[in-house]
């Protein structure tokens, strides 16, 4: 119920955002972003069962900054990029990018905005086409967008290609001659032939070696500089995301539970996960022994999260309320924000709490309804009366079973005591 | 023909045939040497030092591919102390990987064939009499005649169980020599000595048959005369040992119902069924999380513990093999460039390539502005130049270095590098001493 409520409010107002746009200096603005897949239908195909992989994300990212985003895989940060993009149908929430909703707008309409916002992806082995040539990769989608005329169009792929430390006479060849990190070069510059304004960078560097890694950062770090550009990069090495980030957020099942600037959330940690998602890291240096926070367990599966809050299955401070109402997502200090019933103010505990309770009664309540349902009550009469047989022919087979044994039984008592007797 | 003259990898087809012809002899005199039967006096050698387990020396191992012949283990020799963890680092295509499959004798045959060098392992095999058979040892009871073998009803006697209920065998300690070794031989010491844990758990489970079935399996094999029942039980029972809530559960189920980590553990709980000495661990946490990859290396460490055996750590993290190796083995195209104890490698690093690479790696601690990148690529493993394979690339680079390859320089008891920048310091050292 609240849930909805939710929605509706932020629908209201973000038909008055649109209006007014958004600040100057803000190039894109998330509220509320949620992503589910479809997991299971009922008998008329109607779903009934998601996967929530990306459940209400929202954050603004300003011109020429870098947001990191780490997490554990699964954690949904690859699918919130692509539904940035619109890579995704039915994403819901609304993506402000330029003043414009992405997600709302028409096809026609978007893709004259879908220069604007590119994506480098994790694997360059998979993500170039095998069958086309380098300069083709790269200026296909420019001259798909009229970026260039004919005439003009090799001039341009080899000026994108200097930029990416690619080489002229590489324009006539084909990706399966290149190594991993000059493909992804490749792959890089056929996103910046747009020039975009947005680059979602997705695990840009993780297929890398150490040495090519450090040659593709920096080379990306350079081009925002050169270019203004604005990335969101996302990664499970938390040292990449520290080098090349200015803020950071930590996602966990679908949501973000810290986000600051890149200073406040690796010098002054909040939440229990980044904690030990932080600790984890190897540090390479033999002579420091890290205190771990030794994470139990695997991640839950995303389908049926944790009720509450979705990390209490592995916190180490795990409190009564964190298994029965999810936590806030609030600024606890200026500009760093997490979820976490650990910084609730005592008035916050309280409110929730009373809100927890009068959730388990209303779910009570609809739970008694629902049960009540004329369908409902012959189907549960149905499953005991299948029960009470199932266990009556049990019973039958377990008394059978006993009888043979007595019998078995008897006869050597009667000769222990005929011996006994003789 | 221009465009065919311009690039380099281009082969004509008179010397592709000829490559073929080579190839062919090549793999077929390996080959032979592999199915030939030896006696075990064949393959027997001496531990160098004792307290080795493995002693790598000078081992080359190439493939002999279309193209040409791919150096990829190019003279190798370190060695593995028993009961310590000896990490190998380096770049993909660096021979890591094909340095253990090597010791294991699995590198991709025809194709891939240990040519020349030696592995010397310390390995307990089977007493065999004259006709290769093994020898089994019987229970005996004292009479009043002496002792005597124990008979059963049909008066045999009665091999003696040890604790998991597999026959027990008369033993023997000998040093072997696994490139000498022909395959059959080495089907006693794989999986029983030496265990391997691989990197994608997903590729190396076979996803048609259920986790019980394909730990059983190694039990079967490996521990004769084992009854089924204690084959399941010794299953689980491993299953436990590596942090398994519910091993019955998992025991029945396949390998696409868990989780990356769980099957990594699942592996391990594979690679550790017969007890063996030596544990090789092919990048084990690569595809992995980082929380389930503190978990998994914590889980490694605590066997090590267990089962009293040495681990080879593969693996491109410095991270993951500061934390937990005792020395460590930088490799570069095919070759040792420096080893040495852990905090040798990480306090002082000697090579400009393991400089570099420590260099080119952002911590989470420290904080610069613009990361080190070691310029150009890595030569090509087909014609490998004579010179140090890294002097292209080489900030440091000297007039002695496009001289015949480096050998190594002793720089501390523990600590070796081959580079010349430190020949004149190791002269001076000799001269004070």
């Amino acid at each position: 119920m609240e849930k909805t409520d939710n929605g509706e409010v932020l629908e209201t107002q973000s038909t008055q955002t649109a209006e007014t746009a958004l600040p100057d200096d803000v190039l894109l603005q998330v509220n509320d972003l949620k992503k589910y897949f479809p997991v299971a239908k009922n008998f008329f195909g109607k779903p009934i069962k998601f996967l929530k992989a990306v459940d209400g994300i929202s954050f603004t990212l300003k011109k020429g900054k870098t947001l990191g985003i780490v997490g554990e895989s699964g954690c949904g940060k690859s699918t919130m990029g692509r539904s940035l993009l619109r890579l995704y149908d039915g994403v819901q929430g609304e993506i402000l990018f330029d003043g414009q909703d992405v997600a709302k707008l028409k096809n026609r309409e978007f893709d004259k905005l879908r220069p604007n916002m590119q994506m480098i992806f994790q694997d360059p082995y998979a993500s170039l086409s095998p069958r086309l040539t380098v300069g083709e990769i790269i200026g296909e989608s420019a001259r798909q967008h009229h970026l260039v005329d004919k005439a003009g169009f090799h001039d341009y792929v080899l000026k994108v290609m200097d930029m990416c430390g690619l080489q002229p006479h590489y324009f006539e060849r084909y990706p399966h001659e290149f190594s991993g990190g000059q493909r992804q070069r490749i792959c890089i510059a056929r996103a910046l032939a747009l020039q975009p304004k947005l680059v979602v960078c997705d695990e840009p560097v993780s297929a890398l070696d150490v040495s090519i890694q450090a040659q593709v950062i920096n080379m990306l770090i350079e081009l925002r500089e050169k270019l203004g550009l604005t990335y969101i990069f996302i990664s499970h090495d938390l040292s990449v995301v520290k080098h090349i980030s200015d803020d950071v957020g930590v996602m966990y099942l679908g949501n973000i539970v810290e986000y600051g600037s890149k200073d406040s959330v690796f010098s002054h940690t909040l939440h229990p996960y980044t904690k030990a998602l932080f600790s984890a890291v190897p540090v390479p240096n033999p002579h420091v022994k890290m205190n771990r926070i030794m994470l139990k367990g695997d991640i839950p599966s995303p389908v049926n999260p944790p009720k509450g809050c979705k990390f209490h299955t592995r916190c180490e401070h795990c409190m009564e309320i964190c298994s029965r109402i999810a936590p806030e997502y609030r600024e606890v200090e200026d500009g760093h924000f997490c979820s976490c019933h650990l910084y609730n103010s005592e008035e916050d505990t309280l409110r929730l709490l009373a809100q927890a309770d009068e959730n388990e009664r209303n779910e009570a309540i609809a739970a008694e309804k629902e049960a009540n349902k004329p369908w409902n009550k012959a189907k549960a009469k149905v499953t005991t009366a299948c029960k009470n047989v199932v266990t009556k022919i049990k019973n039958k087979f377990k008394k059978s079973e006993q009888t043979e044994q007595q019998p078995q039984e008897q006869p050597g008592q009667t000769e222990d005591s005929n011996v006994e007797e003789k | 023909m221009a465009a065919n003259k311009d690039n380099k990898h281009y082969i004509s087809r008179s010397e592709s045939r000829a490559i073929a012809r080579e190839n062919s002899k090549a793999i077929r005199y390996y080959e032979q040497r592999k199915k030939r039967k030896a006696k075990p006096d064949e393959y027997t050698t001496q531990m160098q030092d004792d307290n080795n387990i493995v002693e790598f020396d000078d081992l080359h191992t190439y493939f002999f591919s279309d193209a040409g012949t791919v150096k990829a283990v190019n003279g190798v020799s370190f060695s593995i102390p028993a009961g310590s963890t000896v990490g190998v680092v380096g770049e993909s295509g660096c021979g890591k990987s094909v340095t253990s499959l090597s010791l294991m004798q699995l590198v991709q045959a025809p194709s891939g064939q240990i040519v020349s060098g030696s592995i010397r392992f310390k390995a307990s095999l089977f007493k065999r009499d004259e006709k290769g058979k093994k020898i089994p040892v019987y229970e005996m009871e004292d009479d009043e005649y002496g002792k005597r073998f124990k008979l059963d009803e049909k008066g045999k006697k009665i091999i003696k169980k040890n604790e998991l209920g597999g026959n027990v065998y008369e033993m023997e300690d000998r040093v072997v020599d696994i490139a000498k070794m022909p395959t059959e031989a080495m089907r006693s010491i794989r999986g029983r000595e030496i265990a391997m844990i691989f990197q994608e758990p997903m590729t190396s489970l076979n996803p048609v048959f259920t986790i019980g079935n394909q730990l059983d399996e190694v039990g079967y094999l490996h521990i004769e005369g084992i009854s089924k029942k204690q084959v399941k039980a010794h299953s689980i029972e491993m299953l436990k040992m590596v942090g398994i809530a519910d091993p019955e559960g998992v025991y029945k189920k396949f390998p696409h119902e868990l989780s990356g980590g769980m099957r990594q553990r699942v592996m391990i709980a594979i690679a550790l069924l017969c007890n063996p000495k030596l544990i090789i661990a092919d990048e084990p946490t690569t595809a992995l999380d980082v929380t389930i990859q503190a978990q998994i290396l914590d889980l490694l460490r605590e066997i090590k513990h267990k089962i009293n055996g040495s681990i080879m750590l593969i693996t491109h993290d410095l991270g993951v093999v500061a934390e937990m190796a005792d020395y460590v083995v930088v490799m570069y195209a095919g070759k040792v460039i420096e080893m040495g104890t852990a905090e040798d490698i990480f306090d002082h690093p000697m090579h400009p390539y393991t400089i570099g690479l420590q260099k080119s790696k952002p911590t989470v601690d420290g904080e610069v502005d613009k990361l080190y990148c070691i310029p150009g690529f890595v030569p090509n493993p087909i014609d490998m130049p004579d010179y140090c394979y890294f002097r292209d690339r080489c900030e440091m680079c000297k007039e002695k270095c496009a001289g015949a390859y480096p050998g190594y320089v002793q720089v501390s008891p523990t600590h070796k590098v081959a580079c010349y920048l430190y020949e004149d310091t190791k002269e001076d050292g000799n001269g004070k001493d």
